[in-house]
């Protein structure tokens, strides 16, 4: 029995289906992190959590105990709202006093516990403010000290960093990650932003129209997709769709320009997927040239140069385009120069 | 060209509510006791008559007391309307908004006659309560206005916000939902006693000497004797309101918080 276990759960709004059959076990302390496109269900989902919603069906257990009918401020969970609530008429130190006031807490355990939280997301200075006369990165703070301050037993975060610029967010995200380890609180955050669920989560769960398609840790869902959704979700891929031939005792999956063996035990497989820093790439006129199981030949059709390397889109006879990493030492190959790609059988990831 | 028909157009909508104050206000400081053009002097008798004369001051200490009583009770009922509708659903919300907005519709004759008869048969026909309570539920659906204005315009998130805070619904009423819709109740307080100081209808009906209006003893003195003490009254309050209309205009921008 895990720390909390998401059963079957399903959330209809009138006709219209939020949550299909959603199971999750979060293990006590983890960071988890669900991640999926506008519209997935990812609020309904942490709504439920934090039950400002009943469920259609299922139910959730926390620690054993049925809390699927438990009112909100029964739960003991902290919430950060993606845009942050923070309580317009009190100051800082109010805001985040006011879960311990409720709790009836003494006057001196506020003031420390306040006091210490405040420091632990560096806002110690700022606590007379009122909120509208912080940034938004402080006022995200603030709504996450004040979800922490009375010790919940869980954390959900919505999209917390979403209104934050690049920069700040990844910040941000450090911090988050320094305070989850420092407290040992498990946190449950949702995000439509994969480089944030990798950066951040122990596990992540990829929800598409309002199911789990995977719950995986951040490098199995990156090397080990099980659905074309997850592989062109997390990270950038290059899918190829094909069919599944035998040939005599072996079988082979054939696709536009190339084939490949697959494993004898293999079941009939529709996609494969390669990722960019898996592929080979070298002027076709290079003497070494690029190798590999797999040769195809293209032409450069755009590069992105970023110092350390270049992403090339190759275009291919086919007409479809295939994405690579390549050295940059050199500078980036210009577009329309001709060149080689390879990439080998084991690095295909098979999608069933 | 559209500047000037906007301007054009505020002027003469201006001139249209002030001129007639503006033309009669004067005679206020009248020496004379007729109100005509031209004026025989000026004096401020009329001022010193209205506050020796005990049935003037009555009227006044019975309009503000009547009006501090009504609006005590319109926030109450308004106020607590307001807010149990907010926690229905939508079809119940239109349905009661409709019930609760509804005296305000109802011309006030109708209001007066109803009350003076309904009033009369439970005793408290000239009663202070009973003008209390008609000035009341007049005020009432005022307050409730505001009062939905100001919690449709709360983030629903904060009330959330709170409850996973641990907050028992109570206590998310007390500490949130209501300050942040202060300025709602407040407004709402001051439209309700404006309402009930100013109104003449109903208490026409309701009032008897001993507990006569302001508005109505001016309509008295309309009809008995044409003097200045007549404008004097008007003028006072004129006051009164305008001071009435910036008290809320200030509590207003009290409520808004400059963003920076
Ligand atoms: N209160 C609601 N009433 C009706 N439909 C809703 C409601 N809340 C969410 N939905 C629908 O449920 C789906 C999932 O929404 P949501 O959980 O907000 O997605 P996400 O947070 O992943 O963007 C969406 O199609 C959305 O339109
Ligand atoms: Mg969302």
């Amino acid at each position: 029995m895990s720390f909390l276990e998401i059963r079957n759960v399903d959330k209809f709004y009138g006709a219209m289906q939020a949550l299909a059959g959603v199971s999750l076990s979060i293990p006590k302390g983890s960071f988890v992190t669900l991640l999926g496109p506008s519209g997935s269900g990812k609020t309904t989902l942490l709504k439920i959590l934090a039950g400002f919603e009943g469920v259609s069906g299922g139910e959730i257990l926390h620690s054993g105990r049925d809390i699927t009918d438990l009112k909100p401020e029964k739960r003991n969970f902290g919430l950060v709202f993606q845009g942050y609530a923070l309580f317009p008429h009190m100051s800082v130190f109010d805001n985040v006093a006011y879960p311990l006031k409720v709790r009836r807490k003494t006057r001196d355990e506020i003031a420390a516990r306040v006091a210490a939280i405040l420091d632990l997301v560096h806002l110690g200075a700022l606590s007379r403010r009122k909120p509208h006369e912080l940034s938004g990165g402080q006022q995200q703070r603030v709504a996450l000290a004040r979800a922490l301050v009375f010790e919940p037993d869980l954390l959900l975060l919505d999209e917390p960093m979403s209104a934050l610029d690049k920069k700040l967010r990844v910040e941000l995200q450090d911090q988050l990650r320094d305070i989850h380890h420092r407290l040992g609180t498990t946190f449950i955050n949702v995000t439509h932003d994969q480089e944030e669920a990798m950066h951040m989560s122990d596990m992540i769960a990829v929800m598409n129209h309002g199911r789990i398609e995977q719950f995986d840790t951040a490098h199995r869902l990156y090397r080990r997709p099980n659905s074309r959704f997850v592989a062109d979700f997390v990270g950038k891929s290059n899918i190829f769709d094909g069919v599944t031939q035998s040939r005599g005792a072996a079988a082979e999956f054939v696709a536009d320009g190339f084939r490949l063996s697959l494993p004898r035990e293999a079941k009939a497989v529709s996609e494969i997927v390669i990722r960019p820093e898996d592929i080979r790439i070298a002027r076709a006129d290079c003497a070494g040239g690029a190798a590999g199981d797999i040769r195809l030949e293209g032409t450069v059709a755009a590069s992105t140069y970023s110092g350390d390397r270049a992403l090339y889109s190759i275009a291919l006879p086919g007409g479809r385009t295939l994405l690579t990493y390549g050295s940059a030492r050199e500078g980036a190959l210009e577009p329309g120069v001709p060149v080689a790609v390879a990439f080998d059988t084991k690095d295909c990831i098979l999608l069933h | 060209m559209s500047r000037a028909i906007f301007w054009g157009s505020v002027l003469l909508a201006l001139a249209f509510l002030i001129v007639p104050l503006v033309l009669v206000l004067p005679l206020a400081f009248n020496e004379g006791s007729f109100l005509t053009y031209p004026m025989d002097g000026f004096s401020l008798k009329w001022f010193a008559e209205i506050f020796t004369h005990g049935q003037w001051t009555r009227a006044f200490w019975n309009s503000l007391r009547i009006a501090f009583g009504a609006m005590i009770a319109g926030v109450l009922i308004g106020g607590l309307a307001a807010t149990g509708v907010m926690l229905t659903g939508r079809a119940l919300q239109i349905v009661l908004t409709g019930l609760l907005v509804s005296p305000l519709v109802v011309p006030s004759i109708v209001v007066g006659v109803a009350f003076a008869y309904a009033f009369g048969r439970m005793g408290l026909s000239g009663s202070y309560w009973g003008l209390v309570l008609a000035h009341a539920i007049l005020g009432a659906p005022l307050v409730f206005l505001s009062v939905m204005t100001s919690l449709r315009g709360l983030d629903p998130d904060l009330d959330l916000a709170a409850a996973s805070l641990g907050a028992s619904r109570s206590h998310r009423f007390w500490h949130v939902t209501l300050p942040l819709a202060a300025p709602g109740f407040l407004a709402g307080a001051l439209f309700a006693f404006t309402t009930s100081f100013d109104e003449v209808v109903v208490a026409l009906f309701l009032a008897s000497p001993e507990s006569t209006t302001l508005p109505v003893a001016l309509f008295a003195g309309l009809r008995d004797r044409l003097q200045p003490t007549i404008v004097v009254v008007a003028l006072l309050l004129s006051l009164i309101s305008f001071a009435l209309l910036w008290l809320m205009w200030w509590l207003q921008s009290l409520g808004r918080p400059q963003k920076h």
